[in-house]
């Protein structure tokens, strides 16, 4: 998912010391902080930077370079450090010299958003599959041709997608364009989950891109994932077995998904096993996080919790409303 | 920026004159198998693939690329994959410029050999990565062999075990107050020969095993008699400030919890509650934590199918990672299909290691 101009995904995680993550975006090279010199080159601190796209390449590695060096000198107090979502993209990093912290960016997931709904009213819609994905051909909704029931969820399309998306997919249901007149409308949260909790099977199908979190929210609503080979962090936690990674091939894709929906699995059972991955990752991020803020900083143990950093890293808001903290500390 | 050092900084041990360096190498404790083949030359590595040629080596002081040099004629002008694994904790003021150092004079002698350092924790890699040295986080623990170290049936005579070679920085005496206590260590670890009539002196109801099995004298104890002593008690003990400490992973394998210090170095990333119990650095709250998990016992597959989900997580990961580094350095796909080429003894190989290897597939 990519951000408007006014929008940006992260938060302030402390102010004392000056914790800051927040995501690397087109506008945002290097996250928010060197877009705002004027609140923060003044200021020691440690900025978080996660990748939105993944860098492993070493193209897309040496543009991250470029920009870390311009925000480098930006913010010449700071510490920048790029967060990895693999251990590739920190053997990338690392021989370019980029400063980086190897944490999956899909552990920021909100288990308390993607739940599992044990009860959903009789008249909804069952599906064989779900995909949520923009409507954007690197996604490949193409491969989920072979599905016999499927529905899709996206965020506002760009120009045609929808039409060159309907006519791959002539039997799916667009649940953004349903009871709508056939204009857009953003999906709800909890009618997302709701959608999740009532599909089989959940489908990731592009190729490369940055984690994917639907990759995390599909389990951690119960529901199991088919998923082809990719680049950029979602394969991290697919082992188990509610897992099925396939050739690119929608008649693969098909027969996974039908192999997955006739296990008929425990809905808690799979977000129980990816939950106890997700706590596993979370742990080893506070400890390398503390750790790195003790040597920069020389504050110990700044984190005991994980909280300061639940949703916020993947979910987009305003600028002014991460900065918010700042500003009232400011103002304080 | 450098501004704050660890507030508990540890000073790291420079490399030594020849005749130390072995003490030196083996310090790192705790390792099942450097008791059976003390570490040298042709002992700290191996080949993991002969065609590419990947090749699995320890980093240590005085011998930055482990075993690479001792095969260099092989290795010139051949293009190799050298995964390189720290012994000891770069986590300490100075290490990494240290070792990045080492790295790149060695490197000097062998340019066709891309070295990857594989660190034991993320902040390793970062710390590497700082000095644009090529890293990814992937820890030794990984390597542990999950079809030695397993559980036992029987009861269990000794509160706690502690599996650490007696050298000071594993802080044996913070054992002190646990009640039976038993010890298995490495002779050829420690400087100091007084050390084991020291601690003796200091923990006199501790059952030192690898003595007491040679009835007085020291006895070299094999990986599975590891794990059938490690089983004799109740619960590991993981005592040191830094290290990997690939002990803490025998002792969950075999099905024991853990009470830990804080450390530094890789073992804190494996050590989760409700099995491991961390505890300030005192006696009394070391036996207190041994204490609980005594009176209230986890079943024992419980915390050996914890391990093994983690270890299973952790090498599936270090699989694709390792696959990767494959494809970007010889272009070749998916050159491992499992973890098993990874499954001999990584801890600290054993003899006897295909050490000829590079030379064989050089010719």
């Amino acid at each position: 998912m990519s951000a408007g101009a006014d929008l940006a995904a992260g938060c302030i995680a402390s102010l004392d010391p000056l914790i800051t993550m927040t995501k690397r975006e087109p506008h945002l090279p290097m996250g928010l902080a060197p877009s705002r010199p004027d609140l923060f080159a003044d200021k020691p601190g440690l900025h978080l930077v996660g990748l939105t796209w993944t860098c492993e390449s070493d193209w897309l590695t040496r543009e991250i370079a470029a920009d870390f060096a311009r925000a480098a000198a930006t913010l010449p107090r700071a510490t920048i450090v790029v967060v990895a979502n693999t251990q590739m993209e920190s053997f990338y990093l690392s021989r370019a010299g980029i400063p980086n912290l190897f944490a999956n960016e899909l552990i920021f997931t909100d288990e308390r958003l993607f739940t599992v709904v044990p009860r959903q009213p009789q008249d909804l819609a069952r599906f064989d599959a779900i995909y949520v994905a923009r409507l954007e051909p690197e996604k490949r909704h193409e491969l989920a041709a072979a599905i016999p029931s499927l529905v899709l969820t996206h965020g506002r399309p760009p120009p045609g997608g929808e039409a060159r998306v309907r006519r791959t997919l002539p039997k799916a249901r667009f649940a953004n364009f349903e009871g709508t007149g056939g204009t857009y409308r953003y999906l709800e949260d909890a009618e997302l989950v709701s959608l999740m909790n009532r599909s089989a099977v959940g489908l990731c199908l592009s190729a490369i891109e940055g984690s994917m979190r639907v990759s995390m929210e599909y389990r951690l609503a119960g529901t199991p994932v088919v998923s082809t080979r990719s680049v950029g962090g979602r394969d991290r936690y697919f082992m188990g077995p509610h897992i099925r990674v396939v050739d690119d091939d929608a008649d693969a894709v098909a027969a996974a998904v039908r192999e997955l929906k006739a296990q008929r699995f425990d809905r808690q059972a799979v977000r129980e096993y990816v939950g106890q991955l997700v706590a596993f990752d979370r742990q080893s991020f506070l400890l390398n996080l503390n750790k790195l803020i003790e040597w920069h900083l020389g504050v110990r143990d700044r984190f005991r919790t994980f909280a300061p950093f639940m949703s916020h890293p993947v979910a987009w808001r305003s600028a002014a409303q991460i900065l918010a903290p700042l500003a009232a500390a400011s103002a304080g | 920026m450098r501004a704050a050092r660890f507030v508990h900084g540890f000073s790291r041990a420079r490399s030594l004159p020849a005749g130390d360096q072995r003490s030196i190498l083996n310090r790192d404790s705790q390792i099942h198998s450097d008791r059976a083949m003390p570490y040298d030359s042709d002992h700290a590595g191996t080949v993991i693939s002969a065609d590419p040629l990947v090749i699995y080596a320890m980093h240590a002081p005085g011998r930055p690329l482990g075993i690479a040099p001792a095969h260099a004629a092989a290795l010139r002008g051949r293009k190799a994959l050298l995964l390189l694994a720290l012994d000891a904790t770069i986590e300490v003021e100075g290490a990494a410029g240290e070792l990045a150092r080492d790295l790149k004079s060695a490197q000097a002698d062998l340019p066709d050999v891309n070295v990857v350092v594989l660190a034991n924790t993320p902040f390793e890699a970062y710390l590497l990565a700082d000095l644009r040295i090529s890293a990814m986080p992937g820890s030794r623990s990984i390597f542990v062999d999950e079809s030695v170290f397993k559980p036992w049936d029987g009861p269990a005579e000794f509160d706690a075990v502690y599996n650490a070679s007696l050298t000071p920085a594993n802080r044996h005496e913070l054992a002190r107050d646990v009640t039976r206590l038993a010890l298995i260590y490495d002779r050829d670890r420690s400087n100091d020969p007084n050390r084991l009539d020291e601690l003796k002196a200091k923990l006199p109801r501790a059952t030192f095993v690898n003595h007491a099995e040679g009835q007085g004298a020291y006895r070299h104890l094999s990986p599975e008699e590891c794990d059938r002593h490690i089983n004799r008690a109740r619960v590991g003990l993981c005592l040191s400030r830094t290290g990997a400490t690939v002990a803490a992973m025998e002792y969950m394998l075999a099905g024991l919890p853990i009470v830990s210090t804080p450390s530094r170095g890789g073992r804190e990333r494996y050590l989760l509650p409700p099995f491991c119990r961390l505890v300030d650095d005192n006696p009394p709250a070391v036996a207190d934590a041994v204490d609980v998990f005594v009176r209230k016992p986890v079943p024992k597959a419980v915390i050996r199918n914890h391990a093994l989900h983690m270890l299973q997580f952790e090498r599936t990961n270090f699989l694709i990672a390792i696959n990767n580094l494959a494809k970007e350095f010889f272009g070749v796909e998916t050159l491992f299909a499992s973890f098993a080429p990874f499954q001999i003894g990584l801890i600290s190989p054993r003899d006897p290691l295909p050490m000829q290897a590079p030379e064989k597939a050089a010719s």
